[in-house]
């Protein structure tokens, strides 16, 4: 990968490969997550997506895409760690199966989104702010409606920090938000954001650091954001009753440990060991042995120090479910694991880490962890790491966990059919 | 093994049956790191009745492919999940309406152990009867789960509303009363009648050496002897043309109500070409029609006729055909009222020649896309060989598709046979 600075807290990343059959540019926006910015950062992503100056109705957004040859664009509001995240992604075939060079087209159009949106005299065009803010409404709505989504938010809400402030807004609080709010949010995105264009594919570099001096001419910016921060959370144990057909517990530890220690793939190996894969203790435990749910996992947030697991069951599996998982911790701490576990969570994690690199999400988010976390981070390099790490250093980074917030959604009674 | 190649997309493939009649795929991505190779049967949920050519009907509890799928995963000495972790290969299994998948994915430099294991665990049946009644718990348990999502929740009441008899009307996974009833003598039956190697097809794009591959999976299947098993087709059902219900009304605590319409349109006697044509023609319409390429689509928005979050589907197969339209409103009535007006206009208007062009262009976009994904890639084409139309074929039926076509097509389909769900918000949410 080749990095430009275009200027202050503006870079342009070029990784340049053969391998896909597509072109894809990732703008990303980053600052510091604030619980007053949240529901603005959360409404940009669908504000930036519909449209902008130059393609303002949804019928002229879809005849450039298209004619772009299916070009696909999105914008997610993605908060990491401590900070907020908004990444803009247009991705278009490459030109060698094209009659036409649209690279050019492709720096064009990302930059009429990311800069020149659908503004006038500073605000979002009204008709564009209500039905987005609608929209988003709607979205949030949705995703509570899955009883393991809302269960999992809540936990982290009670959990609090930076944690509970990456929860996605309330409808409240968007249905709060002014246009003035939401503008004022953008405007100090745009201008004081930390900002990397990431390309990933078979391109010229010289065309393309000529299109970035063309098309973004942003400013010099001096702000600087920790992505990490070791949280210590709220302890919390909370019960709520839902009309559903399975409760959902999430149980959160804090776990002492960020991306960057020297422990953390000590840590990881540990979490294979214990619940992220199929072969862990929990999997094995509560639904393998005891068929109490159908998924439980554990997910270790790396730019937290928060470990989460979570299951879905009957109401009346929970007491065992959690009695289960607590006895799989203390087997961790004490080391009651055997050396096929160690290597099986070994195999694939290396696995994993390797595969990251036909993924073309996952290849431009390695490059940005790279980039946000100031140091070269290759996957070879975690691998060697992966390879180093023994038994004795699993347990000890598993020995500092500490549970700290327990959230229940208890199952009420089913639904039923009207006529 | 036969090379192919397409030199407007730059891929290579390879294909031989193999001894035992396996058909097997290997598609060269030598840029790439992963292999993704999947082990797929066309015996999907709705194959729980089945004839033979003398006429012999084999009937199987609700959610028999579901439920064999769970349960191939257990070998002589415990759960070949393990054995493919331990291996570095990621492992997986789905059922839909049509198939069971297994697949597994692996970045390892040399993918011989997993594909062994793969061809091994697929093609050997060693299922206990304790280990059945340990997975009716968690297969119940994953019922739950999909009930209490209401999309789910919804699509299925539309097919139970549209089909009579069709068993598109039940739930995959299967009732409680029929995930209960499964024992392993059940389950073996339905094995040895549909996991027969010429029923299958294995699908691997890999960066290794396509030869290499084949050697395996050649090696693998002469070993094996495989008995005799009866061609079978699904059972065929006397639909009726009508619905079976114009209407429903669910409640469910959630915050945000839902409707769905669903078109239940005739089924033809036409061959796989003719069907994929077919189904295209009326997707490139509906494209046209209800999405933004249409003019009036900010429109429908803003007078509140749709929300920004429609959606419609179409599925056109051999025994089955019809289009569901899904938004989250609960005024289903004016919903349904708005859909049938648009659809008389949709069958009427047909599709303008630019805009086919414009849609062209899209799916030059789409198969480039997939070409990206070995494990989509993998799927796609399993579903193309099953279908009878590959992925390439599909793109060349867009690419030379006429407006004129389209239009007869979209002019065969009939809107009079529908069915309306609303799915309503209760508890605190309807307040």
């Amino acid at each position: 990968m080749k990095h430009y600075q275009i200027c202050r807290g503006c870079r342009l990343h070029i990784h340049k490969t053969e391998k896909f059959k597509e072109v894809t540019l990732a703008l990303n926006f980053m600052k510091d997550i604030s619980k007053a910015d949240r529901a603005g950062m959360f409404l940009l992503s669908f504000l930036l997506s519909d449209s902008c100056r130059a393609y303002q109705t949804k019928q002229e957004v879809q005849a450039l895409f298209d004619n772009l040859y299916g070009a696909s664009f999105s914008v997610a509001n993605d908060p990491r760690g401590s900070c907020d995240l908004l990444e803009m992604t247009v991705t278009c075939p490459d030109s060698a199966y094209l009659e036409e060079d649209i690279l050019e087209k492709q720096f064009e159009i990302l930059s009429q989104f990311a800069l020149e949106p659908r503004m006038e005299n500073g605000l979002f065009d009204e008709n564009l702010f209500r039905e987005c803010r609608l929209k988003a409404v709607e979205s949030v709505n949705m995703l509570n409606d899955d009883p393991a989504y809302y269960a999992n938010e809540r936990a982290a809400a009670l959990y609090g920090g930076s944690y509970a402030m990456r929860c996605t807004p309330s409808a409240d609080e968007l249905l709060e938000i002014s246009n003035e709010k939401c503008s004022a949010v953008y405007r100090d995105l745009v201008s004081r954001g930390n900002t990397d264009l990431f390309v990933l594919g078979n391109v010229d570099e010289g065309a393309c650091l000529s299109y970035m001096k063309k098309y973004f001419p942003l400013k010099d910016r001096d702000s600087f954001f920790n992505i990490m921060h070791l949280h210590c959370g709220r302890k919390a144990e909370v019960r709520e009753k839902k009309q559903i057909s399975q409760s959902s517990l999430v149980m959160l530890y804090d776990t002492g440990h960020v991306y960057t220690d020297d422990d953390m793939p000590a840590f990881m190996l540990g979490n294979g060991i214990f619940g992220a894969l199929p072969t862990s203790m929990l999997f094995q435990e509560i639904r393998e042995k005891n068929s109490l749910c159908y998924a439980v996992g554990s997910e270790n947030m790396i730019f937290d120090g928060i470990l989460r697991i979570s299951t879905s069951m009957e109401a009346a599996s929970i007491n065992e479910a959690v009695r289960l998982i607590e006895k799989q911790l203390e087997r961790m701490k004490n080391g009651d694991f055997s050396e096929q576990d160690m290597e099986t969570a070994r195999e694939m994690y290396i696995a994993s880490w390797r595969s990251s690199m036909d993924h073309v999400p996952s290849l431009i988010w390695d490059d940005y962890r790279s980039v946000i976390l100031g140091r070269d981070d290759p996957v070879s390099d975690m691998i060697r790491r992966f390879n180093e790490t023994n038994r004795q250093q699993i347990i000890d980074a598993w020995s500092t966990l500490a549970l700290k917030t327990v959230y229940i959604l208890e199952q009420e009674a089913s639904d039923e059919e009207v006529q | 093994m036969k090379k192919f190649s397409d030199p407007v997309f730059r891929e290579t493939w390879y294909e031989e049956t193999m001894p035992g009649g396996l058909k097997a795929v290997v598609i060269h991505k030598p840029m790439f790191v992963t292999t993704s190779c999947l082990f797929a049967t066309p015996y999907g949920s709705l194959d729980c009745c089945q004839t033979d050519e003398q006429g012999r009907v084999y009937s199987f509890p609700k959610g028999t492919a579901h439920f064999l799928e769970h349960k191939l995963f257990e070998s002589d000495h415990g759960d070949v999940m393990d054995d493919f972790s331990r291996m570095g290969a990621s492992v997986n299994a789905y059922t839909s309406y049509e198939e069971t998948v297994y697949y597994f994915n692996s970045s390892a430099g040399d993918i011989s152990e997993p594909l062994r294991l793969l061809l091994d665990f697929v093609q050997d049946f060693s299922v206990s009867e304790q280990s059945v009644e340990r997975e009716k718990g968690i297969i119940l348990e994953e019922r739950n789960m999909y009930n209490q999502d209401p999309d789910s929740r919804i699509m299925l009441e539309v097919m139970k509303n549209m089909y009579a008899v069709h068993p598109v009307n039940e739930d995959i996974v299967g009732s409680p009363e029929s995930i209960r009833s499964f024992s392993r003598k059940i389950l073996e039956e339905a094995y040895r009648l549909n996991y027969h190697p010429s029923r299958m097809m294995l699908v691997c794009v890999t960066p290794c050496d396509p030869a290499a591959i084949m050697d395996i999976i050649r090696t693998s299947q002469q070993c094996r002897h495989f008995a005799e098993a009866p061609v079978l087709k699904r059972a065929v059902y006397a639909e009726p043309a009508a619905v079976v219900k114009d209407k429903t009304v669910l409640h469910m605590d959630v915050s945000c109500g839902k409707s769905a319409i669903g078109f239940k349109l005739a089924v033809r006697d036409e061959s796989a070409y003719e069907r994929a044509l077919r189904e295209c023609c009326i997707k490139l319409c509906l494209d046209a029609w209800f999405t933004a390429v249409n003019p009036d689509y900010q429109n429908w928005i803003d007078e509140g006729y749709i929300t920004p979050y429609f959606s419609y589907d179409l599925e056109i197969e051999e025994d089955r055909a019809n289009i569901l339209f899904l938004d989250e409103k609960e005024d289903g009535e004016a919903f349904r009222s708005f859909i049938i007006s648009q659809m008389e206009k949709c069958i009427s208007s047909g599709i303008r020649e630019q805009t086919l062009d414009q849609l062209r262009k899209r799916a030059l976009g789409s198969i480039l896309h997939l070409l990206n994904s070995p494990s989509d890639l993998s799927a796609a084409w399993f579903h193309g060989i099953s279908d009878g139309i590959s992925v390439f074929d599909e793109f060349r039926m867009i690419s030379r598709v006429s407006a004129e076509t389209c239009l007869k097509m979209i002019r065969s389909i009939h809107t009079d046979a529908s069915t309306l769900v609303i799915l309503r918000k209760t508890g605190k949410n309807a307040e």
